[in-house]
């Protein structure tokens, strides 16, 4: 297998060079598609969004997952819909603070791999679900910026779609 | 600056929100601002109060009783709190679920947590009458998908939908689709200048009902024979015949 897998160096935004098997890097649409523009030339592609610190874990996933179909354009919408189940590994994987999370997250649309942003968006998704909006504010460090009387008229309003 | 979520694009955090039952949005719309006006979005997008099976012998009283608290609190919203959510609606279906007297205090209690709302909600209630869905329906100027069945007069809030408004209902529609009991008022209203193809489906008739309901029927909820030729129905040549027999439609066009 190694006689076959290719090598090619990416060069995060703050400038450091990180070689990666092109099958990992290639989960990124972004990364495939700039290969393919501009052609194997073996100088490092520069990846202006992303530092170090996150694309050694994006690279992480991406060689947990290079084995992985890729995703189907058709079962896009619905496969995302309503599921936050999240494989194992990637629940691990995933086990990050905050910061990294939203870095994890904007990175992945960045880089244009939609799986990765799909366990990102569902991990958020899990930390909403079940909280109270004050629990919720506390989880994300939100501000309230409602009065007392507007918060009670937002709740009234939604009332129809509350559990009972 | 580090990211939160709030510095999470809105793309992202549109696909975040989507994955959340309608249950965790009204959660999250009261937290702030901005996320208010995000899940309102995703929350009033689409509207589904069916009731599946109301029209076979497989119905389902206590989550038929549940659809009608919820659709109960979604008039009063919609007609009286706040009429500006309507235009976020796409999509929009309703079964109407008659014999349940939505007017009792339970109604209110269900679904509002504090006294002071259950209050409140009592005296909305009063202003509800017989015309609150086609009032309803008046709002929905951006729906694209409506699907309505067993829209009689015989419903908890209805006395008949039979006025012919000013203005077509759902003038955006795309999809329509009616089903089950309707009333004749009411589908002109909405297929109103609306072209054939439009119109997805029919008015869905089963003929053992048809025999069993006449009575009902005839007098004055229903039904095909009201209807001007150019309103558009499609309906299988079984139930046509079904019709012609009964004497409810005279050259029915098909």
């Amino acid at each position: 297998m190694s006689a076959t897998s290719q090598t090619i160096i990416l060069n995060s935004s703050d400038g450091v060079d990180i070689p990666v098997d092109k099958e990992v890097a290639t989960r990124s649409v972004l990364i495939r598609n700039l290969l393919e523009d501009l052609g194997d030339t073996g100088e490092p592609i520069p990846i202006l969004n992303v530092n170090e610190a996150v694309l050694k874990k994006v690279l992480e996933w991406c060689e947990q997952h290079k084995k992985d179909p890729p995703a189907t354009n058709e079962d896009d919408s619905d496969s995302r819909k309503k599921t936050t189940d999240i494989d194992e590994w990637d629940q691990k994987f995933m086990q990050v603070d905050q910061e990294m999370l939203f870095e994890i997250i904007l990175a992945a649309n960045y880089l244009d791999i939609k799986a990765l942003l799909d366990v990102g968006c569902k991990t958020v998704a899990n930390m909403i679900k079940g909280k109270s909006p004050e629990e919720i504010r506390k989880t994300f460090n939100i501000q309230n910026d409602f009065t007392p009387d507007e918060e009670d008229q937002i709740r009234r309003e939604n009332e129809w779609a509350e559990d009972r | 600056m580090s990211p939160s979520i709030a510095s999470l694009p809105p793309e992202i955090l549109l696909i975040i929100l989507e994955m959340l039952s309608k249950a965790s949005l009204t959660m999250l719309a009261p937290v702030s601002k901005s996320f208010h006006t995000l899940v309102t979005a995703i929350l009033y997008k689409n509207i589904d109060f069916t009731a599946p099976g109301i029209d076979t012998w497989c119905r389902k009283p206590h989550e038929e009783a549940m659809i009608r608290c919820r659709q109960h609190v979604f008039l009063l919203t919609l007609l009286i709190d706040n009429p500006t959510l309507a235009k976020h609606i796409y999509s929009f279906s309703w079964t109407e679920i008659g014999a349940i007297d939505v007017r009792g205090p339970n109604y209110c209690n269900y679904f509002s947590p504090s006294s002071s709302r259950q209050m409140l909600r009592r005296q909305q209630t009063q202003l509800l009458d017989g015309s609150a869905l086609t009032n309803l329906l008046s709002l929905l100027v951006n729906v694209r998908h409506l699907y309505i069945s067993n829209i009689c007069p015989a419903g908890a809030l209805g006395t008949g939908y039979t006025t012919l408004l000013p203005t077509p209902l759902v003038p955006k529609a795309k999809k329509i689709r009616l089903e089950s009991w309707i009333d004749a008022g009411l589908a002109k209203d909405v297929l109103r200048h609306k072209s054939k193809d439009v119109v997805e489906e029919t008015i869905r008739v089963r003929e053992n009902e048809l025999k069993r309901e006449k009575s009902i029927a005839t007098s004055n909820l229903f039904f095909l024979t009201d209807l001007e030729p150019n309103d558009y129905f499609r309906i299988t040549s079984g139930q046509a015949k079904a019709l012609v027999k009964l004497g409810w439609c005279k050259g029915l066009s098909l």
